[in-house]
């Protein structure tokens, strides 16, 4: 498991895992975060932001400071957390930006994590998935928040996850 | 403003904001843009008291504010997107250094702009005004511009933001801009 000296310091990390416990290091990563930071966004591209919400609350985060983004989960199987802001959006491009940005510029987080990246990429052109990571890192430095943005370690050698490490400031491995 | 400009705000007024439902216009001329654009931003903030979004890639941000307080328009929110000039970021100015090529960029940041203006104010009345696309047909095919505006106007349609085009008669990307509005003007 990565410590997390290694997650501070710089303002864009990309935090590569293995696939095994993927979720339970990706949750044990951001409590951590929201510890240091004080207030989080977490960035689910895979699960429903409802579940991932209450898989963080479960893994022990701190609702009232944790905003979650993510697609919407089917109706009937909704995870009801209500005491964490959630944003349920789609995975183009513009949905993304409504999702993430809808909590970021209301409730101003301190840091955010976004996983898994290569995800991105898969509904969206390669390009443009890597000109929205670029945008969010330089609105990240801009803003002072820390952007934390994960992928499995099996990505590391992708076309995407390599052009993402041009934009990031330390690359962090478990 | 001159008799042109003037006879350019009757034609909007009598033919957009004629239904609730509408959201987007593509305004076709053959005019000096910026008499058009001054007669779109007196018909949309003077008469009608809109909030406005402006993508300025051929002319800075100051240009548009020049314009309206030259004419006395006073918005009550206004923000700019500089795309290429070496404008200073501020509160309603944001500024993309890329060149105009670079859509996604400037996707990102109008989508982002108008949710931040609809948090702001739920109920406010917001234009986004774009009226230089044929610049935009510099840096892209026509193809890549056409699905950048689609799915750019979409999402400001789920923002209730009216999206004005402006165009000149002939282009062949009108196709596709007017298939997208719900109203067509002509100013000749």
């Amino acid at each position: 498991m990565v410590s997390l000296k290694e997650l501070l310091g710089s303002p864009v990390i990309l935090l590569a895992l293995s696939a095994e416990e993927y979720y339970q290091n990706a949750y044990k990563t951001a409590r951590e975060l929201q510890d240091v930071y004080g207030s989080l966004c977490y960035v689910s591209i895979e699960k429903p932001a409802c579940d991932v919400a209450a898989e963080l609350k479960a893994a022990g985060l701190r609702a009232n400071t944790l905003f979650v983004a993510g697609p919407a989960a089917l109706a009937e199987k909704r995870r009801k957390t209500p005491e964490i802001k959630c944003s349920e959006c789609g995975l183009a491009i513009v949905d993304l930006t409504v999702g993430i940005f809808g909590l970021i510029d209301r409730y101003h987080p301190a840091a955010v994590v976004i996983e898994p990246i290569a995800a991105i990429a898969k509904h969206n052109p390669e390009m443009e998935a890597a000109k929205f990571i670029h945008y969010l890192a330089n609105d990240s430095r801009t803003h002072k928040r820390a952007l934390v943005l994960i992928c499995k370690k099996s990505e590391l050698k992708t076309k995407f996850v390599k052009d993402v490490m041009l934009f990031v400031d330390k690359v962090v491995s478990d | 403003m001159t008799d042109e400009n003037a006879d350019a705000l009757k034609i909007l007024s009598g033919n957009l904001l004629t239904s609730k439902a509408e959201q987007s216009a593509a305004v076709i001329t053959n005019k000096e843009i910026t008499g058009v654009d001054l007669s779109l931003l007196k018909f949309f903030i003077g008469n009608h008291s809109y909030n406005g979004i402006i993508l300025c890639i051929d002319r800075p941000s100051s240009f548009y504010s020049r314009l309206m307080s030259e004419n006395g328009l006073k918005p009550p929110a206004v923000h700019f997107i500089d795309v290429g000039f070496q404008s200073e970021p501020s509160e309603n100015v944001s500024v993309i250094s890329e060149e105009p090529g670079d859509l996604t960029f400037i996707k990102i940041e109008i989508t982002r702009v108008a949710q931040r203006m609809r948090m702001k104010a739920p109920d406010a009345k917001i234009f986004f005004l774009n009226d230089c696309l044929l610049t935009l047909l510099l840096y892209n095919d026509e193809k890549v511009v056409g699905r950048f505006l689609h799915e750019l106007y979409l999402k400001l349609r789920e923002l209730n933001v009216y999206s004005v085009t402006v165009l000149q008669p002939g282009q062949p990307i009108n196709a596709i801009v007017e298939r997208m509005s719900d109203r067509v003007v002509k100013i000749d």
